[in-house]
């Protein structure tokens, strides 16, 4: 795959957290889209194959939790999901990771420079 | 005189009568018997030798014919004075004159004393006998101390009364007066014995003890008619008492001087060693009488000797059975030297092992190990190091090796590398075995509902299940050792404790039923059995407790309605229990759901704020931007209480565990101070870290220990002026290692030294109004150290600084 423009899925529940993200991330050139739910997430994820995916882990209707065990990352082998949470419970993050995520950040440790540089590791790395 | 001495002339008559041969009587007798015949008795009480009555005729005549002293006294008033030639000696110069004189006269200077004794011969008519009479006399121009022993006999006549005294004596002076000086010289012997500095004895010829000096006594404990005779031998070790036998008997028959060593028991009952010296006496005619003994308690002397002696005979064992083997090695890694003790350890004789190098025998899995830790020996003179490997043994199998390697290739006659090995594949199996049984065990019992444990050889707890923390709601490093005594109703712990004691002492099982207490505060009656287990040779290794719950077999002989009662407070305390715990459960889930909600929105400010800041909208003014760089700093400092608050809950929380693994603390240190390098300079403070040169590898969580380090340095820098320095001391102990963290700051007050450690405390001082902090920092580091099984302390001084010492167990 060749795409010039790396293109992102935000699944958060929180409005102002996702229109915040999407403000950032645009402004570094990103693709990015946006789902309110897990169910909602899987849905786009399917239709958009984002390089990568931004998981919230509470939110109604389907979880981070449930979503990481509905999807097939066999089907998804370029898309990178990284779990971000307010919850910091090293007993989550680590069913995150032995579900399949590429790495699980702290939410409230995220200024937007280090959105800009985590996303930018995540996916040049 | 004269006048007292009326004649007889009947008597008279007779011996005129007599003529020439009356004086038959005085015929002989010696000097006295001459003198007496040509002596003028006529101007005596007697009167001439012619009126003389038979009676002292008959007396006369027998003092002169013996040849002991003898003596007579005539006449009741007159006393007049007899004796024979032996007499003479003890009147010196009072003979001749003593002859026919009165004997008050002659013995004036003793006349006090003879008086009493004359007049009962006379007066009662009484003989009269005194041995070794003492009495001062005058017979040689001087005052002499004399004695005698005389008997004095009253001569009648042949009416039957007394009219003369007859005695017969024995100067006994020179006896007496040599007794005495020999008593003196006794006494003066006894009287050093009693002071000398060792212990001095006596024994007759027959081997009979008649004398012990005091020392010899107090040393027995025993009075001197318990010791004399055979009395003393009670006190001889009797492992000795053969010995000592066979040579008594030799040095009484032999009589020379010996010389041996012997036990005896002191007063308290411990024997102890004497160099027993004797020495045969005789009488001056060269007669044996026994002999005289000296002993020195020389007791630690011979133990002293004892030990050595002990020392070297191990030490010769100990080379002759070494399982240890000696090789010098050159730095090529040829083998110079081989001890033959080689063949113990890998069955190959030195010769056998002289052409190849080390390698061919190395296992492939340790050949890299072996040779960077071999490199490293040459390169380091001096140094020692210690490995564990396999080789391979003569007979095919591996064997771990455990070697000692020293760099001896600077010692002179030496030059080589010298390596001590050991085979220790029987210890590492037995490791392995009991590791992986030790293991096998903890599975199990975790699994199974009792309370279990295991507590080593000295019956101190090392391991409970997690059966065991959740029944007493108690943490690991409140149980270690001997700590389960907090669970005990003290009512019975002594009890519990001698038993336990007694078994861990005798080895037998332990089974006993008492109470323990769970996390509800309540005691149920549990079933205890412990069991050691032993390796083979019967040594106890360890002991595997459990602990089984039988309150409900357990049913104490009590009324109904107490235990319908009690059943009751039972099930409350169950069911509060259960609320407790689950309440617990929720406050967790609770604190956990309340920071993620409080962090959203907070998340959010941040995000809006710094997309200002960071310029992803439009450009602002300085002035703007100052206030949104507060506003963001407000925001952040909220962020920092709420994962503080978090991290405090859940450490307070049991189920808080440590990622324990070896670090290098050193590195900790250094990663920590270059993290802390921006708070420093802030403050133009510097930090002093002598770094060590080797690694120091401890059992820690290291994201924690970080956590702690980085705390007390930023303390450190937080309470002390701009521009003053902070020191960080690492040392490795033995069991230990001590991180030391020294500021020359504002320093805590005495009473605030233990509070600073409780939760949320912060301590006002002259800095406090400009520094932040929610109060956790240094509860965060009590916690996370002694959840490392370690200790923080404080001495500090107000106004001139602190010093925190934390010490993690290696």
């Amino acid at each position: 795959m060749s795409k010039s423009i790396l293109s992102i899925l935000i699944v958060e529940d929180e409005k102002v957290l996702q229109d915040v993200y999407q403000i950032i991330l645009s402004s570094k050139g990103y693709e990015v889209h946006t789902a309110n739910n897990g169910l909602e997430g899987l849905k786009r994820l399917k239709a958009l194959r984002p390089d990568m995916v931004l998981l919230d882990i509470f939110m109604p209707v389907m979880d981070g939790k449930e979503f990481m065990r509905k999807v097939d990352l066999d089907d998804y082998p370029n898309t990178k999901i990284v779990v971000y949470s307010n919850l910091l419970d090293s007993k989550i993050e680590a069913e995150m990771l032995g579900l399949g995520a590429h790495s699980f950040v702290l939410k409230s440790s995220l200024a937007p420079q280090d959105l800009v540089a985590l996303v930018d590791q995540t996916l040049y790395n | 005189m004269t006048a007292k001495n009326p004649s007889n002339p009947a008597r008279n008559s007779t011996l005129n009568h007599s003529g020439a041969t009356e004086h038959n009587f005085l015929v002989g007798g010696g000097e006295m018997g001459a003198m007496m015949r040509s002596f003028d008795w006529s101007k005596t009480a007697v009167g001439k030798i012619d009126t003389w009555s038979d009676e002292l005729r008959t007396a006369v005549s027998i003092i002169l014919n013996s040849s002991s002293p003898m003596f007579i006294c005539w006449g009741k008033h007159e006393l007049t004075n007899f004796y024979n030639d032996a007499y003479k000696v003890i009147l010196g110069n009072k003979h001749p004159a003593a002859l026919g004189y009165p004997a008050n006269e002659t013995w004036d200077e003793i006349w006090d004393i003879s008086e009493p004794l004359i007049a009962k011969v006379f007066k009662a008519g009484e003989s009269v006998y005194m041995k070794n009479l003492r009495v001062v006399i005058n017979r040689h121009g001087f005052d002499e101390e004399t004695y005698f022993t005389f008997s004095c006999s009253p001569l009648r006549n042949s009416k039957g009364s007394v009219v003369g005294l007859f005695g017969a004596v024995i100067e006994s002076t020179d006896e007496v007066l040599s007794r005495q000086l020999l008593q003196e010289s006794e006494d003066r012997f006894l009287n050093l014995a009693d002071t000398a500095p060792m212990f001095i004895a006596m024994a007759d010829e027959s081997g009979n003890a008649v004398y012990f000096n005091k020392p010899w006594l107090k040393f027995t404990g025993k009075k001197m008619k318990e010791m004399k005779g055979l009395g003393w031998l009670s006190t001889l070790h009797p492992e000795d008492a053969p010995k000592f036998e066979k040579d008594f008997k030799h040095a009484f028959s032999e009589q020379i001087p010996i010389r041996e060593e012997y036990r005896f028991k002191r007063a308290d009952g411990e024997f102890r060693w004497m160099l027993a010296a004797g020495a045969p006496r005789f009488t001056p005619d060269g007669h044996f009488i026994g002999y005289f003994g000296t002993y020195t308690d020389f007791d630690d002397l011979k133990q002293a000797q004892l030990a050595l002696q002990q020392r070297e005979e191990r030490f010769r064992t100990l080379i002759e059975k070494s399982a240890d083997a000696v090789q010098l090695v050159s730095p090529e890694g040829d083998i110079i030297f081989s001890s033959n003790s080689i063949k113990n350890v890998l069955g190959y004789t030195p010769e056998e092992l002289a052409s190849s190098g080390v390698t061919p025998y190395l296992h492939p899995e340790d050949i890299e190990y072996f040779f960077s830790n071999f490199n490293d020996l040459i390169k380091h003179p001096e140094k020692q190091l210690t490995m564990q490997y396999r080789v391979k043994h003569k007979d095919g199998s591996w064997a771990w090796l455990e070697t000692v390697g020293v760099n001896h290739l600077n010692t002179p006659n030496i030059h080589a590398l010298v390596g001590n090995f050991r085979n220790i594949t029987k210890q590492k199996e037995a490791e392995d075995k009991m590791r992986s049984s030790e293991e096998r065990f903890r599975a199990l019992a975790e699994n199974i509902p009792n309370l279990a444990w295991m507590a080593d050889a000295t019956g101190s707890i090392y391991w409970y299940n997690n059966r065991w923390y959740e029944y007493t709601g108690t943490k690991p490093k409140q149980m270690e050792g001997w700590g389960w005594q907090s669970v005990h109703d003290p009512k019975y712990l002594s009890g519990v404790l001698k038993k336990w004691k007694y078994s861990i002492k005798s080895g037998q099982p332990f089974e006993m039923v008492f109470p323990l207490k769970g996390t509800d505060g309540t005691y149920k009656p549990f079933l205890t059995r412990v069991v050691p287990l032993k390796d083979d040779d019967g040594t106890i290794k360890q002991w595997i407790g459990s602990n089984t719950d039988i309150s409900e077999q357990f049913k104490i002989k009590q009324t109904e309605a107490r235990n319908e009662e009690l059943e009751k407070i039972t099930q409350q305390l169950a069911i509060q229990r259960k609320e407790l715990i689950s309440l617990n459960k929720t406050k967790d889930e609770f604190i956990g759901m309340a920071s993620h909600q409080l962090r959203t929105p907070a998340t959010a400010v941040k995000q809006y704020i710094g997309l200002l800041i960071d310029g992803f909208s439009d450009p602002l003014t300085p002035g703007q931007t100052q206030y949104l760089r507060t506003a963001y700093d407000s925001n952040e400092r909220e962020l920092r209480i709420i994962n503080d608050l978090l991290k405090t809950a859940q450490m307070d929380s049991t189920e808080y565990t440590l990622k324990q693994k070896l670090y290098n603390i050193v590195e900790i240190v250094t990663d920590a101070i270059k993290d802390l390098h921006s708070v420093f300079e802030f403050r133009n403070q510097d930090i002093v870290f002598s770094k060590p040169q080797k690694p120091i590898k401890v059992f820690i969580d290291e994201i924690e220990i970080k956590l702690v380090i980085v705390n007390l340095l930023e303390n450190a820098s937080k309470y002390s002026s701009p521009g003053s320095t902070v020191e960080i001391i690492i040392e490795k102990k033995t069991k230990y290692v001590k991180i030391v963290v020294v500021d020359k700051g504002v320093g805590v007050s005495k009473d605030n030294q233990q509070r600073i450690f409780e939760k949320f405390t912060r301590v006002d001082n002259e800095l406090s109004d400009t520094v932040t902090g929610t109060g956790l920092g240094l509860y965060w580091v009590k916690q996370l150290v002694e959840l490392h099984n370690g200790t923080v302390e404080l001495t500090s001084h107000l106004g001139k600084g602190s010093r925190f010492t934390v010490r993690l167990p290696l």
